[in-house]
């Protein structure tokens, strides 16, 4: 294992207490270890009967309180300023027990760690402070004081520095790179006009804070990563779980990254996402991202884990040793798959049986924990969270820098970055080393590394194809240089929230692309995958015809390109600005001053409106599983009624004054989807006279874009309402708004839009 | 360069060790029945054993009478007429096994048949069309390599998700993916301009465009990706006026005789089940299909959509619902096959006809009953059909089922194995497993089994670890 090792001479500072540690992922609790060592130990002299220097160690409060000479016995959170501790260390005069043998150093470990995790009386000690408590003894010690700019110059053979790109490239970087979006208008002016030095610093401080943004564009990215789904079972399958809040809070949170992994993984940790059981055909079905159903299911699980957060491809040796990789015999991985089940699994080799038991074992030596391996599922969830996360574990921190180096550079410093290997080593191992040593030191603060990379004078190289790094698999060894990022297509969500953002200038965030509870052909030819049944690190940022005449031809793009509100204004510099942000060049602004004198080809068509339903409303039916609620149905119309993005929906009611309905719901079903897709809900409407109630397609939910109504339901709660008719009223185009919205089209599918460059 | 690079930079090329089989097909058309058809009332009909209240489950073999082929001696269930009359020129396998038993769950089976892999396979797998289109590429640079014709663009709930991830790309990227057409009649909407929009007006955007494209940073115009960009961009409006186009109009073209001959010989008021009934949706893709290889499409994937107890997938009324759907089917896939013979194209394109599973006699009188999913060596003897709903083909069957195939390289006028006449109706000659019937339909294809390409730094093959064997008695000699 010596290559998995830092290239630093670096040994973990690990305490002489900490050697026999008590196992990492072992509770604490007041009652069950901290009493009786206190007992044992001080209670002779300490206790209310006998308090030798004024101490009593009789209950937490006794010990914060201390004694008359020395202060406090205990400080929460401190145990290098706890009495106690310095004490029983012998770091402090008189050692104690006084006169006894020292305590062993498992108990003296266990003492620290509760006092560093809160001192409490509690049963159970906070885990997350306890988990922080642990790491933050085995922290390796700072590395080097060097930075990620002379790390990477270090290799470079051209020792001339590339040049920084220009406050507009970078403006676009960092607002999709942060937050996901680009900049409106006047974010861009802001930026750009800036004459301070430090302002590129600032405005990553400032997109950072974002928090929500911030948590938006991860948000995404970890849901494929992890396989989250948003139904407990597909048709008898089941699934990872719907992880989708959970991730976004922790990111809103900037949680640990350390601290999220064991969540995810360790049920016994009080942030871990829970999920209801699945039934299919009788069974109960287990739902989570780590599922061990069954033996599969199980060792699926394990190399899921493995890929995902360290890094490590093990899929190939979960029937044969890994052909590749002579790393991964098929033992060592079912060795560690056995932490993901409460029982060591039986080694199946290419689906052969072997009656061959595999005692389950972490595949990594982690100096200073415990061998052990418990014997329930969740005490060995628990061993492997600790054992995953540890800082000594050679590749999880290394795993995540990379993850974020290749995020905002485009290429890792390994590739494939599911796939480290030891005989295919990083191309700057120095860099990944150092980042993952900074990284654990910061607490596994995913902000602070983001911060450092978006810092670099690396990251804020000039995009110069000439300078620009690819990886070749069958050339893997060969050295990238990153003298310029690499050019990075826009994700389907990064680039559909920009087209809204630079149309209309706003985003709402519960309009934002990755909420959709279904993808689009659209979005699916952008690359959003269809399900997420199987976990996934990477999209390909290929293009292809089918995308292509999406964004040509499709509706829905069309529809987010031509009902940007920015059209109205007719003033194609501005579209520069919002799509770009920039302004057009004196050649950009004559040709599309030369695009708007062209005959106008735009359709033009009056407002109209168009009755959909007249006065034959059916009967109202009560709805079987909403008690209460009558529902009128008018559905499988010969001509279903085509809407398009900016038209109005509008129905004529009245109510009765007497007995008005408790709530009036309208809901809309359209061609594709069995289910309503569409509903408004009429609030406080007035009574006793016939009323137009208008709903504009633009405010509903999800995005309506254009498509075909195939069934209107009017829905009550209890009284009486009548329905005269309904229908929509087409807007009015406007011939320059088309062709301005053609020169928007133009903007954002130029490949300066759809690339981070 | 120690051995395992040499290896590895072998495998990533897409290359494998062995000879690359000659071609005898270029397209495939592959018409997917999802539901689970009961091949013992279709192609490998049992003794016809008609209803009688009472009857014990062992006794029912078949609903149908069985008919003649134009193949000697051999019979399909009756409703199947007009295929029995092309059955001269395919090929039907009565023996493909499964060692998975499916259960209850038509996804995981329908994954299996789609892609050659068990759910889940731990990484995202192409379908079938996927690898035959990506390996072979495109036959027009024009015409899509993947279409996929009959299943609705919908991702509104959690079972039509998973469906897409099997008729999906999988890793192999967009690239790959199928262009849907959910309903023929309306072709591929995205070929058209979006109303409103005209030719004239789409050329002049794209041309402004490419002037502005043009006027960009130099650093961005002359990247590599940035340029292939553009040229997708060309490519993709080129498809436009490509013959692909042209196909959608079959309404225009083709003969109102023609037209007829691919629709289904019912209407909605014969139907038991009207809440299912798709139209022409499934005739008019097949014909819709013919056109496409006539203009150069590589695979076609043409289904007769799938929802849970519709369709095929039948758990009661099975006799009847049965009739019902042969009488969907039969026509319009005779007509294909009669149409490709007819203009020299059956040679050279593989029809294949699929199904998740087979089935056979139900332990319970109804489905969601059974305690332990579908048990696949019931033999009926303790259950007593009671009413004419239980009279039917109602349990999944894994152990056993059919699967056809016309022209493309497989023999003209075979049945291949053979199943028990008696439950439980298991192989008993010549069993063969997916695998091998995969690696024998891309062997007619010029494709090798251990064809593969690289995802996650490790070869990832056609047939499951490359291992699939062509099984020669299915080919034919010539071509």
């Amino acid at each position: 294992m010596s290559s998995e090792r830092s290239r630093f001479p670096m040994k973990l500072a690990l305490p002489a207490f900490c050697l026999i540690a008590s196992p990492a992922f072992a509770q604490i609790g007041y009652n069950a270890q901290i009493k009786p060592i206190l007992e044992q130990n001080c209670s002779k002299c300490h206790s209310a009967a006998d308090r030798a220097s004024g101490f009593d160690v009789s209950t937490p409060a006794l010990l914060q309180k201390g004694g008359l000479k020395d202060g406090p016995g205990v400080v929460p959170g401190k145990p290098d300023e706890s009495a106690i501790i310095l004490h029983i260390e012998g770091k402090r005069e008189p050692r104690m027990p006084r006169g006894g043998p020292p305590l062993a150093p498992e108990q003296i470990t266990v003492l620290r760690e509760w006092v560093a995790a809160g001192a409490s009386s509690d049963d159970f000690v906070d885990r997350e402070k306890l988990m922080v408590t642990r790491r933050n003894n085995r922290l390796p010690p700072a590395p080097p004081a060097t930075s990620i700019d002379e790390l990477i110059a270090a290799k470079w053979t051209n020792r001339t520095p590339p040049a920084l790109c220009d406050d507009v490239a970078f403006l676009r970087r960092v607002y999709l790179d942060v937050i996901g979006v680009i900049p409106t208008i006047e974010e861009a002016r802001r930026f750009l006009s800036s004459p301070k030095p430090d302002k590129r610093a600032a405005l990553i401080e400032e997109l950072l804070a974002r928090n929500s943004d911030y948590a938006a564009h991860w948000t995404p990215f970890w849901e494929e990563a992890l396989g989250s789904s948003t139904a407990p079972v597909t048709g008898g399958i089941p699934n990872h779980g719907n992880h989708r809040d959970w991730l976004f809070r922790s990111f809103v949170a900037n949680k640990p990254f350390d601290v999220m992994v064991a969540e995810l993984i360790d049920p016994t940790m009080p942030g871990h996402p829970k999920f209801r059981d699945g039934l299919a055909n009788g069974k109960t079905l287990q739902v989570g991202f780590i599922l061990s159903n069954n033996h599969t299911e199980t060792i699926q699980s394990a190399a899921n884990v493995a890929q995902v957060f360290m890094a490590t491809s093990m899929k190939c040796a979960s029937c044969h040793n890994h052909f590749l990789n002579s790393e991964w015999p098929q033992t060592r991985f079912m060795a560690f798959a056995g932490l993901f089940s409460a029982q060591d699994l039986e080694l199946i080799r290419c689906e052969r049986k072997s009656n061959q038991f595999i005692p389950a074992k972490f595949p990594f030596e982690v100096p200073g924990t415990s061998s052990t391996v418990p014997t329930t599922g969740e005490e060995r969830l628990s061993l492997a969270a600790a054992m995953i996360t540890d800082p000594a574990n050679p590749r999880f921190a290394k795993a995540i820098v990379n993850r974020l180096w290749r995020r905002y550079l485009g290429l890792g410093l390994f590739e494939p970055i599911d796939d480290y290997r030891n005989d295919r080593p990083a191309t700057n191992p120095e860099l990944l080393d150092w980042l993952a040593v900074d990284f654990m030191r910061s607490g596994y603060d995913l902000k602070h590394s983001i911060r450092l990379i978006l810092n670099s004078r690396t990251y804020q190289y000039r995009y110069d194809p000439a300078e620009e790094d690819h990886f070749d698999v069958s050339r893997p060894n060969k050295p990238r240089y990153y003298r310029s990022p690499s050019l990075r297509k826009l994700t389907a969500e990064q680039l559909l929230d920009s087209v809204i953002l630079a149309g209309s200038q706003k985003l709402e965030p519960e309009k934002r692309v990755y909420l959709d509870k279904t993808t689009t052909a659209l979005t699916r030819a952008l690359g959003r995958p269809a399900s997420r049944n199987e976990i996934s690190t990477a999209r390909s940022d290929e293009v292809a015809v089918v995308q292509s005449l999406e964004l040509l031809n499709g509706e829905e793009f069309h529809d987010l390109v031509y009902s940007g509100s920015l059209l109205e204004k007719a003033d194609p510099e501005l579209l520069y600005l919002a799509a770009l942000s920039r302004p057009p060049t004196k050649t950009e602004q004559n040709q599309s001053v030369k695009y708007l004198e062209q005959a106008v080809f735009a359709r033009t068509n009056p407002p109209a409106e168009k009755v959909w339903i007249d006065n034959n409303l059916p009967a109202g039916e009560p709805l079987p599983n909403a008690p209460g609620v009558t529902r009128r149905l008018f559905r499988d119309a010969n001509a279903p009624l085509p809407y398009g993005p900016k038209d109005v929906l509008f129905a004529e009611g009245m109510i009765d004054p007497q007995d008005p309905p408790k709530q009036i719901t309208l809901q809309w079903q359209v061609v594709g989807q069995d289910s309503f897709v569409y509903r408004k809900s009429l609030r406080n409407p007035e009574t006793g006279k016939w009323l137009r109630f208008e709903i504009p397609l633009s405010e509903l939910t999800p995005r309506a874009s254009s498509g075909k109504i195939t069934g209107w339901a009017f829905d009550q709660t209890g009284g009486k309402a009548e329905w005269r008719k309904a229908g929509i009223r087409i807007a009015q185009t406007n011939p320059t708004a088309e062709l301005l919205g053609d020169i928007l089209w133009a903007l954002t599918a130029s490949p300066e839009f759809q690339y981070i460059h | 360069m120690n051995r395992r690079e040499f290896l590895l930079g072998s495998l990533a090329a897409g290359a494998a060790l062995g000879q690359q089989p000659v071609a005898k097909a270029d397209s495939v058309i592959f018409i997917w029945l999802p539901g689970g058809v009961a091949h013992t009332d279709t192609w490998d009909p049992k003794k016809h054993t008609p209803y009688r209240q009472g009857m014990k489950g062992s006794e029912l073999l078949g609903t149908c009478p069985s008919i003649p082929t134009k193949l000697d001696g051999v019979f399909l269930g009756k409703g199947l007429e007009n295929i029995a009359s092309v059955m001269d020129k395919g090929t039907i396998i009565r023996s493909l096994v499964s060692q998975t038993k499916f259960g209850a769950i038509h996804l995981k089976a329908q994954y299996y048949a789609n892609t050659g892999y068990l759910f889940p396979a731990g990484v995202k797998v192409p379908s079938t069309g996927a690898v035959i289109s990506r390996t072979l590429g495109r036959r027009n640079p024009n015409v899509p390599g993947y279409i996929y014709i009959g299943r609705d663009i919908d991702s509104s709930d959690e079972e039509k998700l998973f469906i897409s991830e099997y008729l999906g790309p999988g890793f192999y990227g967009v690239n790959y993916a199928p262009f849907m057409i959910p309903e023929p009649a309306k072709g591929l909407s995205t070929l058209n301009a979006v109303s409103g929009m005209n030719m004239d007006r789409l050329d002049r955007r794209q041309e402004y465009l490419k002037t502005i494209t043009g006027l960009e940073q130099k650093e961005l115009t002359t990247a590599n990706k940035a340029t292939d960009y553009i040229k997708v961009m060309e490519d993709a409006r080129a498809m436009m006026d490509s013959p692909v186009k042209k196909s959608f109009d079959y309404f225009k073209d083709e003969k109102p005789e023609t037209i007829r001959a691919y629709e289904p010989d019912i209407t909605t008021d014969q139907l038991m089940d009207r809440t299912y009934f798709n139209g022409n949706r499934f005739g008019h893709g097949l014909l819709l299909a013919r056109r496409l290889v006539e203009s150069g499409a590589r695979f076609i994937q043409v289904e007769y959509q799938y929802g849970p107890f519709k369709g095929f997938d039948m758990h009661e009324n099975g006799q009847q619902r049965m009739v019902e759907m042969k009488r969907q089917i039969d026509k319009p896939i005779a007509q294909l096959i009669r149409d490709l013979d007819q203009r020299g194209l059956l040679d050279r394109t593989m029809v294949v006809i699929a199904s998740e599973f087979g089935r056979t006699i139900a332990s319970q009188p109804a489905a969601g009953q059974e305690p332990d999913g579908f048990a696949e060596r019931h033999t009926g003897s303790e259950l007593v059909i009671e009413n004419e709903k239980m009279y039917g083909f109602h349990s999944h069957f894994s152990s056993c089922n059919s699967m056809l195939f016309f022209g493309g390289g497989f023999k003209r006028g075979l049945v291949h194995g053979k199943s028990s006449p008696e439950h439980p109706m298991v192989a008993i000659e010549n069993p063969v497993a997916l695998i091998d019937v995969r690696a024998t339909m891309f062997h007619a294809l010029g494709i090798k089994p251990d064809q593969n390409f690289v995802t996650e730094g490790r070869p990832f093959y056609v047939t499951k670890d490359g291992k699939g064997v062509p099984i020669d008695a299915l080919l034919s000699s010539i071509g």
